[in-house]
């Protein structure tokens, strides 16, 4: 009986790899094609025909901050510094307990503004608005706390510009990267609601004035792991998705919204933790039940620096809040399930992030239990065991290393041979603990989400480019504690 | 089932190892590329500079010269990073320059070689052979990159439309705009972009476009000719702004009367704040502010009363912009009660005109709005 059961319970486990697995070769297909097409569309003169378009919208910078203190000034600096013609910069001092509000208010010679809140979308308590005396389009909020999504809403409310753009207050976005995201809404401005750029992970790098100015890996293994993983989930995942306009997740790093379609589903939802992509799903959700055309996109190459954890705790801390926000995400939007009318992203894109990211760490896990199981019943089948196991490793390592090589055929990042040989080796080396420690944490995500733990919790961070001229160096000793505060991927 | 995953372990194998192998080949052959375009554009860059900024007559000298140099396994790349050098000029320069630049390209026989690339299979070597043919500018093949525009690749039906705009010709604007309709269809930028490259040529073509029935190419036509600043439409606008069917279209038409700024139709832009779309009405306001006559000083006014709160703050700003007798009404606004008179304030502040009264009014104002605060996020 029980031998009966390990050995279903194998094959069902065989069948969800195999099946996982070939969505991500679909996926992986979809994204070589739309890559190429991209790179073919992308000459010189694109850039500057959305730079000089007099149709291209404004765009206003959404900046969440809280306990930002070391990094904000840099970063702001760095996001009034953007190429683009229409910009505005709003920050939201989201009830520092640090000197966020201080170094802002001293650096950009802030003065307090008579500014109507329109108050479109509920927020907490606004204590005050100020403007720059130097920087006319700078904006800053001060209010109480009250989390991400609420200060996200907050600096909704007063941004002036048709585009909205939310970026984490610690993000370094690339000069031209407003003009490539914001191209999708010049070319298409009546259905464009919604696009996506790629976050790449700055640790490693050189920063000089806010800027990346030299692209390297990190040292440390956390983060080259994290390097991998965002190359497959960008550069295979999300561009794959947008193919089948099924992109459920747009990056509360970088993304850019239509800030009246953003106004019309009411807002970021702040009782989720995972805002961006409850946002995005919310949006599909809303456009398809009104029966009005859109579209949401995801463009590879506007680039959003930022900086990933490099300790197992905080690792652990973001991965389980990221799957606590997807299971929350799912569940709240569980009507588009299978239904025909949310279209792709109903039919196809819920039911994989149900079956295949949030259901997959139980069935992994389901996974190494039966494995031990088996083999403390000296029920293992060991040739199949040993061939199950390295269909398994190597159809990850396949997705990973494509990645890689997609990444070489693109946008070349990562220009020294050790670097890319260094990432081919941790595509492998990742099946190796860091992938079963994902698993685990995304579980633990799971209950906490079962024991109604919502706290954001703590996200160390060491600071990317305070000074001009520094490289990213795990010695940088300043964490700033984020509660209720500002970052997500 | 083991033979099978023995199989399936087998070619697994042997695709991870081609991706690496790949990866390691696609680095070299890249890397020893980019190093050699890199040499190469290094050379030719002296020369370009030499030649945008060079007249007539001894432009030809410096055009046979960056010809000429190089091995000829290299004249593929060198041509490329002549033309990369002057795509980045394009834009920029003006007059004979480009023109002989162009003559002599085409007295090379580039043209007649990005035409043979046309007809390639490969979308690459279409899209790049429309982008020279776009910055070669030579008229023999305007209906060839207009047939362009409905390639079955849209990199290139892209590159074609911004290849007619090079091209300055009239006879493409009815193509560029049936270009924004239909199955194959060219994103706005690249169509609208070019549209304002061929200017008032295309005009005739463009009014006409006003009646289309798709609202694409209504909505790109009413842009361009607003931006182009096309007074003769000014009542066709009007009627599209009161009896269009899509509300964008209208907004845009409200916009393109602010750019043509004819104050002739003022009266019929009052009429039409009646709207009860609260984008059309705030795309009226700004319409009023940019024509900036005098007399729609009581609308602005009227308007800082406006339910929307978007149209209410378009007002206060056109009113701060319109001088002394705007702010006078900011100031007598900003004196008494309502959201009127929050905006007046929040207007005169940017200029430093607000009291710390009124700012605190402001703020008071702000906080009597919460009353139903969201409950605060629990924290870590």
């Amino acid at each position: 009986m029980i031998e009966a059961i390990l050995w279903i319970a194998n094959f069902a486990i065989f069948g969800y790899f195999l099946a996982i697995n070939t969505t991500y070769a679909v996926l992986l297909v979809f994204a070589a094609r739309v890559l190429g097409e991209y790179l073919r569309s992308e000459p010189l003169a694109a850039l500057e025909e959305v730079f000089r378009s007099p149709f291209t919208p404004g765009v206003t910078i959404l900046v969440p901050a809280y306990n930002e203190g070391p990094n904000i000034v840099t970063s702001v600096t760095s996001m009034l510094a953007l190429r683009y013609p229409q910009l505005q910069v709003v920050v939201v001092n989201d009830g520092s307990k640090d000197d966020t509000l201080d170094r802002m208010v001293e650096h950009f010679q802030m003065v307090p503004a008579a500014r109507v809140d329109p108050r479109h979308v509920d927020t907490q308590e606004v204590r005050g608005v100020f403007r720059s005396r130097v920087a006319r389009n700078l904006l800053l909020i001060d209010k109480a706390n009250g989390g991400k999504a609420d200060a996200l809403n907050c600096a909704l409310n007063f941004a002036d510009e048709p585009l909205v753009c939310a970026v984490d207050a610690d993000a370094m976005l690339e000069p031209d990267a407003l003009l490539r995201v914001v191209k999708p809404f010049l070319d298409d401005p009546a259905n464009m609601i919604a696009v996506g750029g790629i976050i790449r992970i700055a640790n490693g790098c050189t920063i000089e004035d806010g800027q990346v100015t030299a692209v390297a890996l990190s040292k440390n293994h956390i983060a080259r792991f994290q390097v991998v993983e965002y190359l497959r989930a960008f550069l295979i995942g999300r561009t794959g998705w947008n193919v089948v306009n099924a992109l459920l997740i747009i990056s509360g790093a970088f993304g850019v919204f239509r800030r009246d379609a953003v106004l019309a589903v009411g807002g970021y939802d702040h009782k989720t933790v995972g805002e961006d992509a409850e946002l995005v799903v919310r949006m599909h959700r809303h456009f398809r039940e009104s029966g009005r055309p859109y579209a949401i996109e995801f463009v590879p190459d506007p680039v959003c620096w930022t900086e990933a954890p490099e300790t197992r705790r905080v690792l652990a801390r973001q991965r389980r809040r990221w799957q606590r926000g997807l299971l929350q995400t799912l569940s709240k939007h569980r009507r588009m399930a299978f239904n025909p009318r949310y279209g792709p992203a109903g039919t196809i894109a819920w039911p994989y992030q149900f079956v295949f990211e949030a259901l997959g760490p139980v069935v992994e896990l389901v996974g190494y239990v039966a494995f031990v199981l088996s083999v403390a019943l000296g029920l293992m089948n060991w040739p199949f065991a040993i061939l199950f196991f390295l269909v398994a490793f190597l159809y990850g390592v396949i997705l990973s290393t494509s990645s890689i090589l997609l990444e070489e055929f693109s946008f070349r990042r990562y220009r020294s041979w050790r670097d890319v040989l260094t990432l081919v080796a941790y595509a492998i080396l990742e099946n190796f603990g860091y992938r079963q420690l994902h698993t685990w944490w995304r579980f633990l995500g799971m209950v906490d989400l079962f024991r109604s733990n919502v706290s954001w919790g703590d996200m160390e961070r060491r600071g990317l480019g305070q000074q001009p001229a520094m490289a990213v160096a795990p010695t940088d000793r300043e964490a700033a504690r984020r509660a209720g505060g500002a970052s997500s991927s | 089932m083991n033979t099978f995953l023995a199989i399936d372990t087998a070619l697994m194998t042997a695709l991870v190892l081609l991706i690496v192998v790949a990866t390691i080949t696609r680095k070299t052959f890249a890397d020893r590329r980019d190093a050699r375009f890199a040499d190469i554009l290094d050379s030719v860059r002296p020369a370009v500079f030499k030649l945008v900024s060079t007249d007539g007559k001894d432009q030809r000298p410096l055009l046979e010269e960056l010809e000429r140099e190089g091995p000829r396994s290299e004249r593929a790349m060198r041509r490329r990073a002549t033309n990369l050098q002057l795509l980045r000029f394009a834009d920029n320069l003006r007059g004979d320059v480009v023109q002989e630049i162009r003559e002599f390209l085409i007295s090379q026989g580039f043209s007649r070689e990005a035409a043979e690339d046309l007809r390639s299979r490969s979308p690459w070597k279409r899209a790049l052979a429309v982008q020279e043919l776009g910055f070669l500018a030579d008229d023999d093949y305007l209906y060839a990159l207009v047939r362009r525009l409905d390639d079955r690749d849209e990199a290139v039906r892209i590159a074609a439309a911004r290849a007619l705009g090079n091209l300055r010709d009239a006879a493409a604007t009815a193509h560029l705009l049936a270009a924004r309709d239909g199955k194959r269809t060219v994103p706005y930028g690249p169509v609208s972009h070019s549209l304002l490259k061929i200017g008032p040529p295309g005009v005739p073509n463009l009014i006409d476009a006003l009646g289309h029935p798709s609202f694409r190419v209504r909505r790109m036509a009413i842009d361009v000719l607003g931006e182009l600043g096309v007074s003769q439409i000014d009542q066709e606008l009007i009627r599209i702004l009161r009896t269009d069917r899509d509300t964008l279209v209208r907004v845009r038409a409200a916009h393109a009367v602010g750019r043509i700024g004819t104050s002739e139709v003022l009266s019929q832009l009052y009429a039409s704040l009646q709207a009860e779309n609260a984008d059309i009405r705030g795309s009226i306001i700004r319409a009023v502010a940019r024509i900036g006559a005098r007399g729609s000083l009581p609308v602005l006014r009227r308007a800082l009363d406006d339910d929307d709160h978007a149209t209410a703050r378009a007002a206060a700003r056109a009113l701060i912009e319109m001088g002394d007798s705007g702010r006078a009404i900011l100031r007598a606004r900003a004196a008494s009660l309502g959201g009127g008179a929050a905006y007046a304030i929040e207007a005169l502040d940017t200029l430093g005109l607000a009291t710390d009264a009124q700012r605190e009014w402001v703020r008071t104002l702000n906080r009597a709005a919460v009353d139903e605060a969201p409950e605060p996020a629990t924290v870590g």
